[in-house]
C-alpha cells in the first residue's frame, strides 16, 4: 500500500509539471528536451481589428450647404487604426499581408475611393509591416501592409498603422447628388 | 492491485484530455470590416462677388455739341457657383439674372454679359450666352452647367461685364434727376 502511494505521489508531481509547463507556454525551442515530454506550443495566430476613438463606421462626400464657388469639403479621414497579431511560421508562413477591399457597395461615378496604410507606430513588439502606399480601393483585394512577420501591434486608436482615407473627384463633372452610398470595407490578415 | 491500475487508468486518461489540450487550434480572427457611408448632397449655390458697388455713369461730353459716350461698362463682379447634377433629373443647371429692385433710367439700356470660365474650379463649367439686356424677367447668362464648382472670390468663375448704353433715338428722354439703384439678383436653376 506504501508503495501504491508512492507511486500515485510520483504521478500526480508529475502530471503537475506538465501542467505548469504546458500553462507558461512560453517560446523556449521544441520541448523534446525533458525526460517526461515537455510540449511547448506556439499557437498560430492571425488576428487584424480596427479601432478609433469614436466610431469605425465613418463618413465621406459633400458636407452641404456650401459656400457658392467651393466642392466638396469632407473628403478626408484619418480617423480608424488598424491592430494585428500575427505569429509566423517559418516555413509555411513567414510572413503575412493586410488585405483591403470592398465587399459591399460601390463607389458612386465621377470618384474614387482611396486608403493608405501609415507606418506603424513604436507601440507592439517584433516585426511589424509597412505600407505599400496609397491604392485605390476596388472589389479585389489589395495588400495596403507587407512584410508582417512574428508581431503585435498594441491595442487601441493611435496604435498600429493609422489609415487614410480619400475621397477623389478629379472626375467631378461625373458626380451626381445621391442618397448616401454605404460601402463595406473588408481588411484581411494573411499570408 | 485493481485499484493501481485504475488509478493509472485515470491518470492516463487525464494525459489523454491534458495532450488534446495542448494541441492549441490556430487562432485566426483575421477578418473585419467596416462603413464608409459616401454623401453627395443636391447643391446648386451661386454668388456674385466683387470689391464694391458699381457705379456707372455716363460719360460727360468734352465740349458744347457732343453727345454722352455711349456704353460705359463695369467688370467688377465675379460669379461663382457650386452645382451637383442628379444623373436623370437634372443634368444641366442655368444662371438667370434679373432686375429685382430699382428702375433703369429712361432712354438707356443695362446689359450684363460672363466672361468664359477662369479660376480653381473643377468639373463641368457652363458657357457664357453672351450679351443680354437686364429687366425683370430671368435672362440667361451662363448655361449648360454640369457637377463642378467654380473656386470662390475674384479670378474665380465667370467675370461679369456691366454695360450701360444708350438707346437709339431715346436721347431725348435721358433725365439728369433720374439717378437709380438697381439691385440685380443671380439665380442658378435648371
Amino acid at each position: 500500500m506504501t508503495k501504491l502511494l508512492k507511486i500515485l505521489t510520483y504521478l500526480v508531481v508529475l502530471f503537475l509539471c506538465t501542467t505548469v509547463a504546458h500553462a507558461q507556454g512560453n517560446s523556449n525551442g521544441n520541448g523534446n528536451g525533458y525526460a517526461f515530454g515537455l510540449g511547448v506550443n506556439i499557437p498560430q495566430i492571425s488576428i487584424i481589428a480596427l479601432r478609433s476613438n469614436s466610431s469605425t463606421s465613418i463618413s465621406l462626400g459633400l458636407d452641404g450647404p456650401a459656400e457658392a464657388g467651393l466642392g466638396a469639403t469632407n473628403t478626408m479621414d484619418s480617423s480608424i487604426w488598424v491592430n494585428y497579431t500575427f505569429v509566423k511560421g517559418k516555413n509555411t508562413r513567414p510572413k503575412a499581408k493586410v488585405y483591403a477591399k470592398i465587399s459591399s457597395g460601390s463607389v458612386p461615378s465621377g470618384m474614387t475611393l482611396n486608403v493608405e496604410a501609415k507606418a506603424p507606430t513604436s507601440h507592439g513588439k517584433g516585426n511589424k509591416g509597412t505600407s505599400t502606399g496609397e491604392i485605390t480601393l476596388t472589389s479585389t483585394d489589395q495588400a495596403i501592409i507587407e512584410n508582417i512577420k512574428s508581431a503585435n501591434t498594441g491595442k487601441g486608436a493611435n496604435k498600429g498603422h493609422n489609415l487614410v482615407y480619400g475621397l477623389d473627384l478629379s472626375s467631378y463633372n461625373l458626380v451626381n447628388y445621391t442618397a448616401p452610398v454605404v460601402l463595406t470595407i473588408t481588411y484581411t490578415i494573411a499570408e | 492491485m485493481s485499484k493501481f491500475i485504475s488509478i493509472t487508468g485515470l491518470f492516463f486518461g487525464l494525459m489523454g484530455a491534458f495532450s488534446a489540450f495542448s494541441q492549441t487550434n490556430p487562432l485566426v480572427d483575421n477578418i473585419v470590416t467596416h462603413t464608409i457611408a459616401v454623401q453627395i448632397p443636391a447643391v446648386g449655390l451661386v454668388n456674385v462677388i466683387g470689391t464694391q458697388d458699381v457705379n456707372l455713369t455716363l460719360n460727360n461730353p468734352a465740349e458744347a455739341g457732343l453727345g454722352l459716350s455711349n456704353t460705359i461698362s463695369d467688370s467688377s463682379f465675379w460669379l461663382n457657383y457650386s452645382f451637383i447634377k442628379g444623373g436623370g433629373t437634372r443634368p444641366y443647371n442655368h444662371v438667370y439674372a434679373k432686375i429685382v429692385n430699382g428702375v433703369i433710367p429712361l432712354g438707356i439700356s443695362l446689359s450684363v454679359y460672363a466672361k468664359p470660365y477662369q479660376g480653381s474650379g473643377l468639373g463641368l463649367f457652363g458657357t457664357p450666352t453672351g450679351k443680354v439686356l437686364l429687366n425683370y424677367n430671368e435672362a440667361r447668362v451662363v448655361e449648360n452647367i454640369s457637377s463642378c464648382f467654380t473656386g470662390v472670390g475674384p479670378g474665380n468663375g465667370h467675370q461679369l461685364v456691366y454695360q450701360l448704353q444708350l438707346i437709339p433715338n431715346a436721347y431725348h428722354l435721358l433725365d439728369y434727376e433720374q439717378p437709380q439703384q438697381l439691385s440685380v439678383m443671380y439665380t442658378i436653376s435648371d
